[in-house]
């Protein structure tokens, strides 16, 4: 699959944080969000 | 900045507290988040793939890149920020 096209508008999502707390992409709106994808807990990431 | 990857939120927790992290950490259990950035091909994928998305204060992405430095990566992407 291919990475998300620079312009485009970025994927709402809801997930449960380390705390299980949910956060969105929307808690975000206005301001800049790094998406961080990354292997797993534990790893060398 | 929000990290993102499959394994659990104890794990998630446990392995946040122990490097120190303080960025959120998101456990997508189903995939479905990596599959729509593109960082997962399936559900039953292990693992995503490295990758990171920039959003802007107008919810558009800025920038998406492959990571190949892992540990040179994140201040690269920040210092892109105006």
């Amino acid at each position: 699959m291919a990475l998300p096209e620079i312009g485009s508008r970025a994927a709402a999502f809801t997930l449960a944080n380390q705390d299980g707390k949910q956060v969105s992409l929307a808690d975000y709106a206005g301001r800049q969000v790094l998406l961080w994808f990354f292997p797993r807990a534990f790893g060398n990431n | 900045m929000l990290g993102i990857t499959f394994s659990p939120a104890d794990d998630l927790k446990t392995w946040r507290d122990e490097v120190g992290l303080t960025a959120e950490l998101l456990c997508d259990a189903d995939r479905a988040v990596a599959m729509a950035y593109g960082a997962a091909q399936s559900a039953d994928q292990e693992r995503p793939s490295r990758i990171s998305v920039l959003v802007g204060t107008d919810g558009l992405v800025v920038n998406a890149y492959e990571v190949s430095d892992a540990e040179g990566h994140p201040a690269a992407a920040l210092a892109e920020i105006p």
